[in-house]
């Protein structure tokens, strides 16, 4: 079978298409992206002196919590806005995301099966006989 | 079908006759890395490095399931009796707003504005760099009050997850220097802007894995 070159001008076309019509945002938009991630930063660090111990703080879950929502906010808009993800071809997305969620999937597995959830694990913190007890 | 030469940049499954363009409409393909394009229409250079970073979400999951497992195991000094939160909150900012330096440097090479391109490579360079000087006197600091690599099993932990990212920090200010003395030798105009993107991709990444090691590291003991 013989192909003119009409198919191979799909490939270019999407390619130049693509390189002509990205839509990247404004510096503007940048700046305020980095002035809402710098003020959530100040907010996470504030979280430390709540309290002179916070993590006995009777709020301790609220801050937990808290700080993972905070830290997983700043990671979605720096790859949205920074990394351009959401104006980029979804394809490149969807490679990272596969990467990223096939991390979390396999070590949350992990944590999970050295019961790192549950009260046992502290309590095997202290545990002098066990493998982990800290003799190596 | 024919003998000719194929140049495969045809649609998935076609074979295409005679050499396929290296410039179409004044844009030179070759240096967007699109000379090798294939049926997505996606430049292989960018999708190869999506492809590395989605594969080190491995190598840093490993290391902070591997730190949460062990930071309080073993005798000895813990997290608690060395953090400096105060002196690491500075650290992580300043690593934040090379990432924002790191996105005027791309658009600035969209733009085609070569002095503003390596105004704000040399800035995120020299920011990556002071992140780099605060770990190194975080670990020197830490070494001091008895807390060696092998001291416990927190210490080689902690030394190993943050110690990796220093590396990919310092690998990441060593790419932003080389293209800088590109842009200053005349070899990184406008047309080669996606080689900025790639780099800037790799230093992003660098910022929100910090962004995770501060909080699960750092901020929650």
């Amino acid at each position: 079978m013989t192909v003119t070159h009409e198919g191979a001008d799909t490939g270019y076309e999407a390619a130049t298409d693509h390189a002509h019509h990205e839509h990247h945002p404004s510096d503007g938009l940048y700046w305020k992206v980095g002035a809402a991630l710098g003020f959530v930063t100040l907010l996470e660090v504030g979280t430390y002196f709540v309290t002179d111990d916070p993590y006995s703080h009777e709020l301790k879950w609220v801050l937990i919590i808290g700080l993972l929502v905070l830290m997983t906010l700043k990671f979605v808009v720096i790859v949205s806005y920074f990394m351009h993800v959401k104006f980029d071809n979804k394809l490149f997305r969807n490679v990272f995301v596969a990467g990223l969620v096939l991390a979390v999937g396999v070590y949350l597995a992990v944590l999970t099966s050295f019961q790192f959830w549950g009260d046992s694990y502290e309590a095997d913190q202290n545990d002098e006989t066990g493998f982990l007890a800290g003799e190596g | 079908m024919t003998d000719t030469a194929p140049a495969g940049t045809g649609t998935a499954g076609t074979e295409v006759a005679g050499p396929a363009p290296d410039r179409l409409d004044g844009v030179d393909l070759e240096s967007w890395g699109l000379g090798t394009n294939n049926a997505t229409g996606l430049t292989n250079n960018k999708l190869g490095m999506w492809l590395f970073l989605g594969s080190d979400c491995l190598l840093f999951g490993a290391l902070i399931s591997t730190y949460l497992l062990l930071r309080h195991r073993g005798e000895g000094i813990g997290p608690a009796d060395v953090f400096d939160i105060p002196f690491t909150s500075v650290s992580s900012f300043v690593l934040l707003m090379s990432s924002m330096s790191m996105v005027f440097a791309v658009s600035a090479i969209a733009r085609g504005d070569d002095q503003r391109l390596r105004l704000w490579l040399l800035v995120t360079a020299l920011l990556g760099g002071t992140f780099i000087a605060g770990q190194v006197y975080e670990f020197t600091s830490f070494y001091r009050e008895g807390l060696g690599y092998t001291t416990n099993l927190f210490s080689s932990a902690f030394y190993s997850l943050t110690g990796f990212h220093g590396v990919h920090v310092s690998v990441g200010i060593v790419m932003l220097m080389s293209l800088f003395v590109l842009s200053l030798t005349g070899r990184l105009k406008q047309d080669r802007a996606e080689t900025v993107e790639i780099v800037g991709l790799y230093w992003h990444f660098v910022d929100i894995v910090w962004v995770l090691i501060f909080t699960i590291v750092y901020l929650i003991p």
